[in-house]
């Protein structure tokens, strides 16, 4: 069943390449009717990425939420859910597609460079916090990363403005207005302010039953505390100095670097607990030091 | 943090004082984004340091090795230990500070004082707001508006103006609190950590199936004491027999009985699993490990020399070790590895299990002399047997589980969970109930269109359009009018 999922992997990651380009290519050249395409075909490799999820979900006979091959593949899914959902709810926000779709690509393309092989359920994976933990880091993740598309679809609507009036039906007249833009993400904003809250309170409960230390300065819990710090400051920035505009929308555009690093680019660097290769030998029967195996 | 309106009265800082004037300082909104943005270099340069913390020691020597001068200038400055530096929680204790004064200026300032109305009567009356015809009177219209608005849970208000009504419907009262709560479950979490630095204790402690252990400074290995306070102590603990389920040569579960025994009697006790730990006294027991321990009876020309339990914690490709000295500088290794033959004398190859039937035991020694022998266990893994190695008969007399755990003390973690929830609970109730304002102006159509009036809305609310739009929408549809009717009115946020 796992090469159904791995085949299905890579389906969707084809299929999410050929939406980019289509929402690209609609953005650049200003065709709506390309953005459709986009939408039809990311929703095309949207039904593959769930049943890739699905049957991961059965082949390993537990949620898939361990180690970075099932990370990868579920948080791009949750990124593309929360696309459509948006999409639904705001259809005149679809070309922010050529946004959120390579940062799909992406994530499911670091995905493809991690063995899809179904990882040993250990011990330390055994717990209701990490489930919760990683469910959150999901939510988190698809919420800050759609609300960068929105903000910077309000940077580039914004620029287009000031070159001279929209023309009407042109592509960034078709984009919501700028108050709606604003709204959707501070929206957007706020939930994954409070989404990843619950991530940072759950990941610390699980840190302590597992390890005995609810926070241990460790690299990802830094760029995580880091990340809800800067998207408290862009709330701050808005209700309390009343800030709007680009500049906004440019804290919630960076502010996204600080997720990235916490979800990957700190695989990057050696001194984390949060290598998940390590976590699976806690507990194991046999010999010494923290890691032992059998 | 708060900004601080203009003409609002401090009762937190009373005069213009010193105090004062560093209390603004410290409550200030742009000290606590230097403070974000100062924390974020540090973590940077946490993440391209090498931190010796987490390399552990062989990583950390090994680090040194390789890049001396580097590694020596970053230790010199101190940045090769970041995240216990005193600068890095200066700025964490400073930024604590400033949400602490911050929190308790907005709660002292009062509901009232932040939150005066957007929309005033002057506001309104500047602004060319559109009038939509409406076919109800006045009076009707001014009703439904309240009724829209009261079912919205909105504070009602009307008063009249220069002969038109204003109807008025305001929210947020739960929104403001939610803010209050979420700063301050920032505080206790503060006071939670606070606490639990200066109370937490950590050790790791062995013990052997059957073996009850008081639990204390003589038996708690690696321990840290806390700053204030003791360590856990003044009871006992005894293991029971693990239970281990395999499913393909590989264990899948393991439970270890703990029992806390305090005056010789059992009070409480669990099967401890990675992730659900043994609690008591504010202690926790988490499994770490586990392994086989071998009781050793060693004896040359039938004197009985030495007679030790040895924990088999050295992992090895194929089983796990141990060793044991003698007065006389001899040591005596020990490697417990699985029996490699099938019933038919074919070799194989598999882990060893805990509770392997087939176990050899391995002993050599070193020191005088080294040479090896094997013993061939009876029972489980073996017991009973005695092979002579440097001329010592070492015996096999037992051989039971070990289990290894972590032991923890931290005193505030209550407190800190406690803050952990309030905060997300008090952001729900911010975000839930944003502070909006909607106001309805009614002019009476008197001649001409009898029974008739004109509406005007004026809504704002720092949530921007979204925060009031349902109301809006309910408005326009209990009028009669088009539910985006007032989609494109004036609003100011």
């Amino acid at each position: 069943m796992n090469q159904a999922v791995i085949t299905l992997f890579w389906v969707s990651l084809a299929v999410y390449g050929l939406a980019t380009v289509l929402f690209v290519w609609g953005a650049l050249l200003k065709r709506e009717r390309l953005v459709r395409a986009g939408m039809w075909v990311a929703g095309a490799g949207l039904v593959a990425h769930t049943a890739a999820v699905a049957l991961r979900w059965i082949a390993a006979g537990r949620i898939p939420v361990i180690e970075d091959y099932e990370n990868a593949l579920v948080t791009a899914w949750a990124t593309v859910i929360a696309f459509f959902l948006l999409t639904w709810r705001y259809p005149r926000l679809r070309p922010a597609g050529a946004l959120v779709m390579p940062f799909v690509l992406l994530t499911l393309g670091y995905g493809a460079t991690i063995s899809p092989a179904i990882p040993e359920y250990a011990d330390a994976y055994k717990s209701p916090w990490l489930v919760t933990h990683v469910i959150f880091a999901w939510m988190t993740y698809a919420t800050y990363s759609v609300a960068a598309g929105c903000g910077l679809a309000e940077i580039l609507k914004t620029r287009a403005e000031k070159r001279g009036p929209l023309a009407a039906g042109s592509f960034y007249d078709r984009l919501p207005s700028i108050p709606v833009l604003q709204d959707v993400t501070f929206r957007l904003v706020v939930f994954g302010f409070l989404v990843n809250a619950v991530m940072i309170a759950s990941g610390a409960i699980w840190a302590y039953r597992l390890w005995g230390s609810y926070w241990s300065w460790d690299p990802v819990e830094n760029w995580s505390l880091i990340t809800w710090l800067a998207y408290g400051l862009y709330l701050h920035l808005r209700l309390t100095i009343g800030w709007r505009g680009t500049r906004l929308a440019w804290i919630a555009v960076l502010a996204l670097v600080g997720v990235m690093m916490t979800f990957w680019g700190i695989q990057l660097f050696p001194t984390t607990y949060h290598l998940f290769r390590q976590m699976k030998d806690i507990g194991r029967v046999g010999g010494p030091g923290r890691i032992p195996g059998l | 943090m708060a900004e601080r309106a203009a003409g609002d009265r401090d009762i937190l800082k009373p005069g213009g004082s010193t105090l004062r004037r560093l209390l603004d300082v410290l409550g200030s909104f742009k000290l606590a984004a230097y403070l974000i943005a100062i924390l974020l270099g540090w973590v940077v340069v946490g993440q391209l340091v090498p931190q010796v913390d987490y390399l552990g020691p062989a990583e950390a020597a090994r680090y040194r090795e390789a890049a001396p001068a580097l590694a020596a200038s970053m230790a010199a400055l101190g940045l090769d230990r970041v995240f216990t530096s005193w600068y890095f929680l200066a700025t964490v204790a400073l930024l604590a500070t400033s949400v602490i004064v911050c929190t308790l200026d907005r709660a002292t300032r009062g509901e009232g004082r932040v939150r005066r109305p957007f929309l005033t009567a002057d506001a309104v009356a500047k602004r060319s707001l559109r009038l939509l015809d409406v076919e109800v009177s006045a009076p009707e219209a001014a009703e439904q508006a309240r009724a829209v608005f009261a079912a919205r849970h909105l504070q009602v208000g009307r008063r009249e103006q220069a002969g038109a009504l204003a109807v008025t419907g305001s929210g947020g009262r739960w929104g403001f609190w939610g803010s209050v709560t979420f700063h301050s479950a920032l505080i206790v979490i503060a006071v939670g950590a606070v606490i639990g630095a200066l109370t937490s204790s950590r050790a790791e402690l062995t013990m052997v199936e059957g073996r009850t252990i008081a639990v204390g400074p003589s038996t708690l290995e690696g321990a840290v004491l806390p700053r204030v306070g003791v360590g856990p102590s003044g009871f006992s603990l005894a293991m029971g027999p693990p239970a281990l389920s395999y499913e393909q040569e590989r264990p899948i579960d393991v439970r270890v009985p703990l029992s806390v025994v305090e005056g010789g009697a059992r009070v409480s006790g669990d099967d401890v699993r990675v992730n659900y730990p043994l609690q008591h006294r504010g202690t926790s027991f988490l499994l770490d490990r586990m392994g086989l321990a071998v009781r050793v009876r060693t004896s040359r020309s039938g004197r009985a020399v030495d007679d030790v339990l040895v924990t088999l914690k050295d992992r090895r490709a194929d089983g796990y070790g141990g060793s044991y000295g003698l007065p006389d500088g001899t040591r005596v290794r020990i490697l417990a590895v699985p029996d490699m033959r099938t019933p038919l004398g074919v070799p194989m190859t598999r882990p060893l299990e805990l509770r392997d039937p087939g176990a050899y035991a391995q002993i050599g020694a070193t020191g005088t002399a080294e040479v090896t022998g094997t013993v061939r266990p009876v029972g489980p893994i073996g017991v009973g047997e005695t092979t002579t190695v440097a001329g010592l008969e070492v015996s096999i007399e037992d051989v039971r589980p070990w289990a290894s755990f972590l032991v923890r003390s931290v005193g505030g973690r209550p407190i800190l969970y406690a803050g952990f929830w309030l905060a997300v609970a008090a952001l729900c109730v911010r975000f839930g109930d944003p502070r909006r304002e909607l106001m309805v102006r009614i002019v009476p159509r008197g001649t001409g269109t009898p029974g008739a009036s004109a509406v005007a809305l004026l809504a704002r609310s720092r949530y921007g359009r979204l925060g009031t739009a349902r109301a809006e929408r309910a408005l326009a549809r209990a009028l009669g009018l088009d539910p985006n009717a007032f989609a494109d009115e004036v609003r100011d946020r």
